[in-house]
């Protein structure tokens, strides 16, 4: 029994620490090529933890500098995009992809947003989905914890006090579960992907002899609706709709 | 006579109906060089459900043309159904000699029935008996000869960006019978395409090509313009066109007699058509002296710039038009960029775009910017520059039109906006990357979706709720319903100052006392949680004074305690007058006490 529980820590303890351990020195070696100006092999040393199945928002935003440096502004904003996603309140990523996008050549006019959706959407982005799961949590275990007072209170006053709390809890612990899900559906639904090519000619449909609707150019966000073979559907801000090849974009 | 001998025996099972049979035939077993012949394997019985495993022989000393292809039928002769299936090839021989054509077997309710051989002789064929003997009648070499679709480009090496035009042509020296119908339409991979205008209807007209003359229609222009360099090929387009040919009489073949069209002697074959690939080579546009207003317009271009008036007041709108004609691709211009003075809002331009699509693209392209001043003074838009790369000089070309003085008067309304987006300043460069990356971890799965997460969630819940349950269970069994008559101490009260109220109306003194000084002690016993044999007015004044309540509510509630239990014995002698004032007294005090203790 006991050297099954050794095992076992032994397992949840360990391991995870010599996979930790290789990441980080790899991060190292590709943080000193970036300081060294060797954009190309910083990247590669990056892609390498990428195909490991890392992630982090220190790891996108460095891969995102890289490209950066290198002119590859839609691998750059992709990858900004992506450390945003994990983490949507870091000041550098916000910045380097705000000065990104001042390189794209295509402006699409968005219409502006309703100012309820405006604080919504800034709810929604203010943590990632892991930080609403668990704030939901919090929620959950306070409630718990103001139903067990309640119960347990000795007289009036603190009864009223812990119903009140409880009430409040719950409601803040429901708009909570709303925004988890809503957030989460976006997540999971709704994807948005960067142009990667230069110029993409956009096609009417899936087929390269179909008509050529319009054209976009790299680093351009757009929203991805459907894919057929090798296509892919996409929708710009401003309503256009078109199919461009899978190779030419990068999905968020 | 192999038919015959066939329809002899079909016949014969025929009469002993629903007897099974299974043969081979071919159309003909002496056949030329080039020509194709039908084998076919039909099967007639009842049931053609129960029909399994059909092995044809081996065909490896022909060329299977089609097959194989399947056709059933059913007949009623006398009140009796029959069905057949047809297994048929078309077949074509390899070489010139002798062959035979193995058995075929089939399953049919559990028996295998097989075929006879047949033998093929293979002869040289001459042009004519192949005609003969050919289904069409004619060849597809043939028809290939007489009739193509020719892809032609006018130029092989263009510049990125530069039009070029490709033409599909239709030669034919035969009859086109129908409509045709597009297969496959061409792919312009890498290549931006406008189609060019065409009649709708093909005309045709005569052109001499290796001395045969050719009726040419054209079916298809397309102007290309290549959106990346290098070798780019457009794939060829494909058409089915239906072709009248004649049909020469085979006099071998009595069917032909019967079935033959007997006046015109033609028939329409459906002939796939399919033109020629093209391959252009794209040139990358030259990098030196490339100006830096260029922005990959190709072409050959006239550009101007005009405002609508150089005198204006703040936050009144002036008009910047551009207007680029020419040819190339207008569909793709970028407009030229420009600079503005500061104080100026620049909207997004409105454009315009006219293109004519016969022969080269060209057309125009107007846009107008909205420039709104909100500064007064005289300011200056400065030259606005267009670059183009014209091919045919194979260099970079730049129009600058004149600049614009623009003087603003101060107008109405207030000049302190300023544009939101100009407060944001942004840094010229990106920040560093990050040093500190304890965040890199394995892709981990959602939170929600683990298993410790539900179980994290689920057991406190389970916990909690057992927690409780244990709590009420053990509240009921010590009988604690302190807490039960605390709370309802005020409403027993003010229960019993109702009745004491309706005896007061009854003048019934004796009870009205014993109830209001009920209501009163009931109360503080509830409120205080002095049991009922222990209670005395003292015991009530410590446990008053104990919750800070004010010691002239506490004397209060003292003497006309103390009053109560004097009057109840000694009644004066306006004993209504007494009890109103008592009643008065006392609920006065139970409120007091409420007020401070919700306090």
């Amino acid at each position: 029994m006991k050297k099954i529980l050794v095992n076992i820590l032994f397992i949840v303890a360990v391991i995870p620490s010599f996979i930790k351990a290789d990441s980080n020195s790899i991060m190292q070696t590709a943080n000193e090529y970036y300081k060294n100006n060797r954009y190309q092999l910083a990247i590669d040393e990056y892609n390498k933890l990428l195909l490991d199945g890392f992630e982090g928002t220190s790891l996108y935003y460095n891969l995102g500098n890289s490209h950066y440096r290198l002119g590859k502004i839609g691998y750059a904003i992709l990858y900004y995009e992506k450390a945003l996603k994990l983490s949507p309140n870091d000041e550098d990523v916000k910045h380097n992809l705000a000065l990104s996008k001042l390189n794209l050549k295509d402006k699409v006019d968005t219409l502006p947003p309703f100012f309820i959706f405006n604080i919504w959407e800034g709810l929604l982005a203010s943590f990632s989905v892991t930080g609403w799961t668990i704030i939901v949590y919090i929620f959950f275990i306070l409630v718990l914890l103001a139903s067990i007072a309640y119960f347990f209170s000795r007289n009036i006053t603190e009864q009223r006090i812990s119903f009140f709390t409880g009430v409040g809890l719950t409601s803040v612990l429901i708009l909570s579960i709303i925004l988890l899900t809503v957030k989460m559906n976006k997540e999971f639904n709704v994807k948005d992907g960067i142009i990667l090519e230069p110029s993409v000619v956009v096609k009417s449909s899936p087929d390269y002899s179909s008509k050529d609707s319009f054209q976009i150019h790299e680093g351009l966000k757009v929203r991805l609706e459907d894919n057929v073979d090798d296509w892919i559907k996409i929708r710009l801000d401003d309503g256009k709709i078109g199919w461009i090849m899978q190779k030419s974009i990068g999905i968020i | 006579m192999l038919q015959k001998l066939v329809l002899i025996s079909l016949l014969f099972f025929n009469s002993f109906n629903f007897a099974q049979s299974f043969v081979a035939t071919v159309d003909n077993n002496k056949v030329g060089e080039n020509d194709r012949f039908q084998l076919e394997f039909t099967f007639e019985g009842k049931n053609l459900n129960a029909l399994k495993q059909f092995n044809p022989p081996s065909l490896k000393d022909f060329r299977v043309l089609s097959g194989p292809n399947q056709s059933t039928s059913m007949q009623i002769i006398n009140g009796v159904s029959s069905s057949s299936l047809t297994l048929s090839y078309i077949l074509m021989p390899n070489t010139t000699g002798s062959y035979t054509i193995g058995s075929a077997s089939i399953q049919y309710e559990g028996q295998t029935y097989t075929t006879s051989p047949i033998k093929i002789t293979v002869i040289k064929g001459s042009p004519k008996t192949k005609d003969e003997n050919n289904n069409s009648g004619v060849s597809n070499q043939e028809i290939a000869e007489n009739l193509f679709i020719r892809a032609s480009i006018d130029k092989n090496r263009v510049y990125q960006g530069e039009q070029v035009t490709v033409t599909y042509k239709l030669y034919t020296r035969l009859n086109i019978a129908a409509q045709m119908s597009v297969d496959k339409l061409p792919q312009y991979q890498g290549f931006w395409a406008e189609e060019l205008e065409t009649a709708r209807n093909i005309s045709f007209s005569n052109e001499v090509i290796d001395g045969k003359q050719y009726k040419v229609g054209l079916l298809k222009r397309v102007a290309l313009f290549p959106s990346q360099s290098g070798k780019l090929e457009v794939t060829p387009f494909e058409l089915t066109i239906p072709i009248q040919v004649q049909k020469k009489k085979n006099p071998n073949n009595i069917w032909d007699d019967f079935f033959g069209d007997p006046f015109g002697r033609s028939e329409i074959i459906e002939y796939p058509a399919k033109s020629n690939t093209l391959k252009i080579d794209v040139v990358p546009l030259p990098e030196n002296n490339k100006p830096n207003s260029f922005r990959g317009a190709v072409g050959n271009y006239n550009f101007s710039a005009s405002i609508d008036k150089q005198k204006t007041k703040t936050n009144e709108p002036i008009t910047l038009k551009f207007d680029i004609n020419g040819t190339g691709n207008i569909k793709l211009l970028e407009l030229p960029p420009f600079e503005l003075p500061n104080g100026f809002e620049k909207y997004d331009p409105k454009t315009d775009e006219q293109i004519n699509r016969s022969g080269k693209i060209s057309g125009t392209k107007k846009a107008e910017y909205l420039l709104i001043p909100r500064i007064a003074g005289s300011r200056e838009i400065p030259v606005i520059e267009f670059s183009f790369f014209d091919p045919e000089s194979k260099s970079y070309k730049t129009i600058k039109s004149k600049s614009f003085k623009v003087d603003i008067e101060q107008g109405q309304g207030s000049d302190n906006y300023t544009d939101q987006e100009n407060i944001q300043q942004l840094d010229g460069d990106i920040r560093f990357i990050k040093t500190k990356f304890d965040d890199v971890e394995l892709q981990n799965d959602i939170l929600l979706l683990k298993p410790g997460f539900w179980i994290a969630s689920i057991l406190p819940m389970i916990a909690s709720f057992v927690l409780i349950g244990w709590k009420r269970k053990q509240d009921k069994l010590s009988g604690n319903q302190q807490l039960l008559r605390y709370s309802k101490a005020e409403k027993v009260a003010r229960k019993r100052f109702k009745t004491a109220k309706k005896l007061l109306e009854q003048n019934n003194v004796e009870t009205f006392y014993s109830e209001i000084s009920q209501a009163l002690f009931g109360y503080l016993e509830d409120k205080f949680h002095i049991p009922k044999s222990e209670f005395t007015i003292e015991k009530a004044v410590d446990e008053l004074l104990k919750r800070n309540i004010k010691p002239e509510l506490v004397d209060k509630m003292k003497i006309n305690a103390q009053k109560c239990e004097f009057i109840r014995f000694a009644p004066g002698t306006n004993p209504s007058q007494a009890m109103n004032e008592m009643y008065q007294a006392f609920s006065d005090v139970v409120i007091d006490i409420e007020r401070s203790i919700a306090k």
